[in-house]
């Protein structure tokens, strides 16, 4: 071994890159995948949920109905049944519309009263007709609907 | 023959002198791979603690989600299959590994005067891997974990005396259930790598501080223990 200093210094830095080197590509591949597991919720496409609440021949015509269904939501390892409600209504019993139960306004269950042939919300007295015009009080729009599918007798909700 | 950069970096952390002893300390003559086994052994439990970080957070310690989160992880999650195996594979080089490791302590006798504080914080330390060894097996709440975990706090039972008091307070009562699996779940991921880290702060600060013993024959030669000359100067 040549007793150059100068040598010595080339030699440790050499390996000092090495090491450094090494080290590096084992951390970069360790942290491109756990990069990529934290970050995966983001990229994750949510896939609709697709919920029969009932059959079509159940809705009365011309009369909003209140339908109570359970959604199976899966979340990660977890699956829970959340239940719901929504007031379906149909003119042909063919055509369906589903309304959010909620009020615009603030979120309060509203009611359908058969006599006004209203919606009405207990909270701050908003109305809306059968269609889900806004007729008065506080709500901003109209009552929000819940997409649907109508197969082979069957009312879906999706999403 | 420092460049600029390192030098401004120098100037600010002063790291080559902090870390200077540390790292550019002289070994014996004649160390060869039979000494790289104690940071080996450390590189896979460094794996294990950012391995298990992430899967901690797709796991859950409970007896309906435990085996459903852990099929998750590694059907439903990108890269957790990846990580787990990492997290799997490193625990099973971790323990021998640092079997190895104890193995060539003993048999170069490094233990010896004045080592024998180094030797006994790896005892423990070899206790806390082999604890975490099997409170972990316990996690994937499969059958093979049950069953391994029956036979193992069964074993503990066995004590004399205090067998039962034993086995009970590893499981958290009477039979494997609910609070054995949180149980387990806290003393692998918080209580075990806590002591692990404390106690191989102190072995490694104690391997620094004492040297490397030499080994007890260089290529046929005994060598000087006093004889700290470096190897590669």
């Amino acid at each position: 071994m040549a007793e150059n200093p100068e040598s010595q210094i080339s030699r440790r830095r050499f390996l000092g890159f090495v090491v450094g080197g090494i080290g590096g590509l084992v951390a970069a591949a360790l942290a491109v995948p756990i990069i990529g597991y934290f970050l995966s919720p983001g990229f994750r496409k949510s896939t609709a949920l697709v919920t029969p609440i009932g059959n079509t021949s159940d809705i009365p015509i011309g009369v909003p109905t209140k339908v109570n269904y359970e959604q199976r939501v899966r979340q990660g390892w977890f699956i829970t049944t959340l239940s719901k409600d929504t007031w379906v209504l149909t003119f042909d019993g063919k055509n369906f519309t589903a309304f959010d139960p909620k009020c615009t306004h603030l979120n309060c269950p509203y009611y359908w009263d058969p006599d006004k042939k209203e919606f009405l919300c207990p909270c701050h007295g908003g109305r809306f007709d059968i269609n889900g015009n806004v007729l008065g009080g506080p709500p901003p729009r109209p009552l929000d609907k819940l997409d649907l599918q109508v197969e082979n007798g069957q009312i879906l909700v999706i999403g | 023959m420092t460049s600029k950069r390192e030098s401004w970096g120098d100037e600010r952390f002063e790291l080559s002198k902090t870390m200077g002893g540390f790292l550019y300390r002289p070994v014996p003559r004649g160390v060869g791979w039979w000494y790289t086994l104690g940071s080996a052994t450390m590189v896979t439990f460094i794996l294990l603690v950012v391995t298990g970080i992430f899967l901690m957070m797709n796991y859950s310690p409970s007896p309906d989600h435990a085996y459903d989160s852990v099929q998750y992880i590694m059907t439903g999650v990108p890269f957790g299959k990846l990580i787990r195996s990492i997290h799997f594979w490193s625990a099973s080089a971790m323990v021998i590994l640092v079997g190895l490791h104890a193995w060539r302590t003993f048999f170069m006798a490094a233990y010896k005067y004045p080592r024998e504080v180094t030797w006994i914080f790896g005892a423990l330390l070899f206790i806390l891997v082999m604890g975490s060894s099997f409170t972990g097996y316990l996690l994937p709440w499969d059958q093979k974990a049950y069953w391994a975990t029956n036979v193992g706090t069964g074993i503990a039972g066995q004590v004399p005396l205090i067998g039962t008091f034993v086995q009970q307070v590893l499981l958290g009562g009477p039979t494997i259930g609910a609070v054995t699996l949180t149980r387990f779940f806290t003393i692998h991921v918080a209580i075990l790598p806590s002591l692990i880290i404390l106690l191989m702060g102190i072995h490694v600060y104690l391997v620094v501080k004492m040297g490397i013993s030499a080994p007890p024959k260089v290529w046929g030669k005994i060598v000087d223990e006093q004889d700290k000359r470096p190897s590669s100067r």
